[in-house]
């Protein structure tokens, strides 16, 4: 928006130029078109645009914005509930998980060993929150399962497009490896600011109303004699 | 030969249908216009990114805003050539009163401007369809329902139809002094830089405000008309004590 | 019904006046011939009649109304000159129903009539057409409208002979199956006299005279002689032109007001008696000075 600002100045005085230079043609004796070409003119740009409409909605129909996320209280409550289950799995009690964040991926792994460890990962760019729960029976299998809640940027959800990181048991070792990098190019369109006007969303170009980041944790089961070690929260 | 009685509305119906059919050179700058207002906006109006994690975005955006600034500029110039003998003497020609021609005018330009609406509506999507095509991977969003699309092109025709009350009045002006062609754009350049001085615009951003924060259709007719119908008023008293044809 | 009344009336272009202390009425279906020189003040006054233009002082009422600006008077009147303007956006055809519309006695048969007859082409459009065929188009819609009060303003400049010939022609011809009060101005009386019923002469934007074309015949005689005897003879009658002819003989043309005996005794001292065309008592009483244009030569 700022970058139009500087440009305006100069598209003003263009369209100034060009509409009066476009109307000098009244006063001057010169008029070579005649009335009717000039109407199959405005005629077939009419046609021409009105195609065009029809077109942009039938052959690239926009990708529908999930209208219950659509409005800002609700990023605001869904992020407060991600933090309140966060938190409280932290204290050591996991809290209605499935109202906010849903199960992507889950792997099961048997296990027959005492330990298992899960070295305190320090990659930059991804660590996820840990939590481990002791099963009540020893079933020889630890389950691993990736939540993730949702995650929108600009009105979008973008969760699907976000992977899920790759699990690992070695040894007795868990090892959790960064899912791939997705890189995400959108294009946001919108019919001018009098269209805005009138809806939710006022201003195209903050993003931040409409957009969460969202929050991941792993959940791990294991047998109820394995002892677990590492950085991670017991939770019940 | 016996009288004619007339009825002034009467008389404003049929010259409002003889401007719709004549100012024809109107529209074909309205297209030249909007063509280069497609064409200015196809570089995109802004672009903005971000990640979180692994994941990471980047989103331009396609704005049909400069195709309405530039449709607002347009119902400006046009009202004022609209003040300017050319056309007021066409007038003339047939029966007509100094009032009667007014109305045809405004009646005229409120056509003309929600016309410029629903295009900017119409081109906004063949600068769309133009962008998908050149973006053919990227995701376009942004809906609006159609009631928000109907309300959308009314509220750009209001936006258009505030300008040629501006531009009418301005014409006007210069109608009656020729001097006003040259001090009214000082004075609105000066206007404006005092404005900024403070490094903000605050008048023009709260004159802007005013109409822009309006959520509610009807508000912002009652806003538009109110301030226009002023403009207009005071384009015709200026009027009164000019000579009809010279 | 008096269709036009004037009174006084003044119109000033910063001093000059073009318009001065006019006072005159038009009776209802009349032919009248506004005739003067150029910059008389003929368009002025007329374009005050249409309601174009504001008067300074004086008063000037059509259809016992105010003109200017008024709907009722733009309703009942057409004016038609050549500097009408019409959109360039529609063609002719397109004008003729437009005008169709706005006019309620509108005559289409007589207009499409008309428009054939002078092979104009309907799909072109009024800017593109030659001086001429402006005129003739704008004849045709000021004849067709029908209005009550129909003004022609040098309706038949850039017109050819022959149409000149037919737009006169037909002028007559209309007003004959549909009178109504017509305003002819030209600056060539000898075309038009014979279609006029009354002339108003003006000259600087005052009235010379407002007569029937009948009286106007007979309103001067000319007189050839010998100078020093005309002068004698005509003493101290005013003279409304004088030419020299040779060295020593005239030719004085004089208001006919001279009584029957007084001529006779005129034919008697070898002076013979002419009559004078309207033409050129119109051209000697507007002329800028009582010799024309001779006089600016010979005094050089």
């Amino acid at each position: 928006m700022t970058a139009l600002f500087f440009v305006l100045p100069i598209l003003v005085i263009i369209v100034l130029v060009v509409g009066i230079s476009t109307y000098a043609s009244k006063s001057s004796e010169k008029r070579h078109s005649s009335p009717q070409k000039k109407k199959w003119i405005v005629g077939g740009y009419v046609t021409v645009i009105v195609v065009a409409t029809v077109l942009s909605y039938t052959f690239f129909p926009a990708k529908k914005i999930d209208s219950t996320i659509m409005h800002r209280e609700e990023v605001k409550k869904q992020e407060d509930a991600e933090i309140a289950i966060i938190n409280s799995g932290m204290a050591g009690k996991l809290l209605e998980v499935e109202r906010v964040f849903t199960d992507k991926k889950t792997w099961t792994f048997s296990y027959n060993k005492r330990d298992l460890l899960i070295p305190n990962n320090d990659m930059q760019e991804y660590s996820p929150n840990v939590f481990v729960i002791s099963k009540p029976v020893d079933d020889n299998s630890v389950e691993v399962t990736h939540y993730m809640s949702k995650m929108i940027v600009g009105g979008i959800d973008f969760t699907e497009e976000k992977g899920s990181p790759e699990i690992l048991i070695n040894e007795e070792t868990l090892k959790i490896y960064a899912p791939e990098p997705v890189e995400v190019t959108f294009n946001k369109f919108t019919e001018g600011f009098a269209f805005n006007q009138f809806s939710e969303s006022k201003d195209m170009y903050s993003l931040n109303n409409l957009s969460t980041h969202g929050s991941e944790f792993l959940l791990i089961k294991v047998p109820k004699s394995v002892k677990v070690s590492g950085a991670f929260n017991y939770v019940k | 030969m016996s009288l004619v009685e007339v009825n002034s509305w009467d008389i404003v119906k049929k010259q409002y249908r003889y401007k719709l059919k004549s100012y024809l050179g109107v529209f074909s700058s309205l297209i030249i216009i909007q063509v280069l207002a497609i064409f200015f906006s196809l570089n995109g109006t802004g672009m903005s990114g971000g990640s979180s994690g692994t994941f990471s975005y980047k989103v331009n955006y396609y704005s049909g805003d400069l195709i309405l600034v530039f449709m607002m500029l347009w119902g400006f110039i046009t009202a004022i050539i609209i003040t300017t003998k050319a056309y007021r003497y066409d007038d003339t020609s047939f029966v007509t009163n100094r009032l009667t021609s007014h109305f045809s005018n405004i009646l005229f330009l409120i056509s003309a401007s929600l016309f410029a609406g629903l295009t900017v509506f119409l081109s906004s999507h063949l600068f769309r369809l133009i962008t998908n095509i050149m973006n053919v991977d990227s995701i376009m969003v942004n809906e609006h329902t159609p009631l928000q699309i109907a309300k959308g092109i009314i509220g750009a025709g209001l936006y258009i139809f505030l300008f040629t009350s501006i531009g009418y009045l301005v014409g006007m002006l210069i109608q009656k002094n020729k001097l006003f062609s040259f001090f009214l754009p000082i004075v609105l350049v000066g206007a404006m830089y005092l404005d900024g001085m403070n490094n903000d615009v605050l008048i023009f951003h709260s004159i802007s405000l005013y109409f822009l924060s309006e959520t509610l259709l009807s508000l912002l007719i009652i806003k538009i008309m109110s301030v226009s119908l002023l403009f207009y008023g005071f384009a015709i008293i200026l009027s009164a004590r000019m000579e009809v044809r010279a | 019904m008096k269709v036009v009344e004037c009174k006084n009336l003044t119109k000033q272009y910063g001093r000059v006046k073009a318009v001065n202390d006019l006072t005159f009425t038009l009776a209802e279906n009349k032919i009248t011939g506004l005739v003067g020189r150029n910059g008389a003040g003929k368009t002025t006054l007329l374009k005050m009649i249409a309601g174009y233009l504001h008067h300074n002082s004086g008063n000037i009422q059509v259809f016992s109304e105010n003109p200017f600006n008024n709907l009722k008077v733009s309703a009942n009147t057409i004016f038609i000159d050549n500097s009408m303007s019409f959109s360039p956006a529609l063609t002719l055809g397109q004008l003729l129903e437009t005008a169709g519309e706005f006019y309620v006695n509108w005559d289409k048969n007589l207009a499409n009539r008309l428009f054939k007859y002078f092979s104009l082409n309907p799909d072109q459009s009024h800017v593109n057409l030659s001086k001429g065929n402006k005129s003739t188009f704008n004849m045709i819609i000021g004849l067709a409208a029908h209005c009550p009060l129909t003004i022609f303003d040098e309706p038949t400049s850039g017109m050819d002979a022959g149409t000149r010939k037919d737009f006169y022609r037909a002028l007559l011809k209309d007003y004959i199956a549909h009178p109504r009060t017509i305003i002819l101005s030209s600056h060539l009386l000898e075309e038009i006299e014979d279609i006029l019923e009354d002339i108003l002469l003006i000259k600087n934007g005052e009235k010379l005279l407002h007569i029937s074309v009948a009286e106007l015949k007979e309103y001067a005689i000319g007189i050839t002689g010998k100078t020093d005897r005309i002068n004698q003879w005509l003493s101290n009658r005013e003279r409304i032109f004088t030419h020299e002819i040779g060295n020593d003989d005239s030719y004085v043309v004089i208001k006919n007001e001279c009584s029957s005996s007084e001529l006779e005794e005129a034919r008697e001292i070898g002076m013979r008696i002419s009559q004078v065309s309207t033409e050129d008592i119109c051209m000697h009483l507007t002329s800028k000075s009582k010799g024309g244009i001779d006089h600016v030569f010979s005094r050089g």
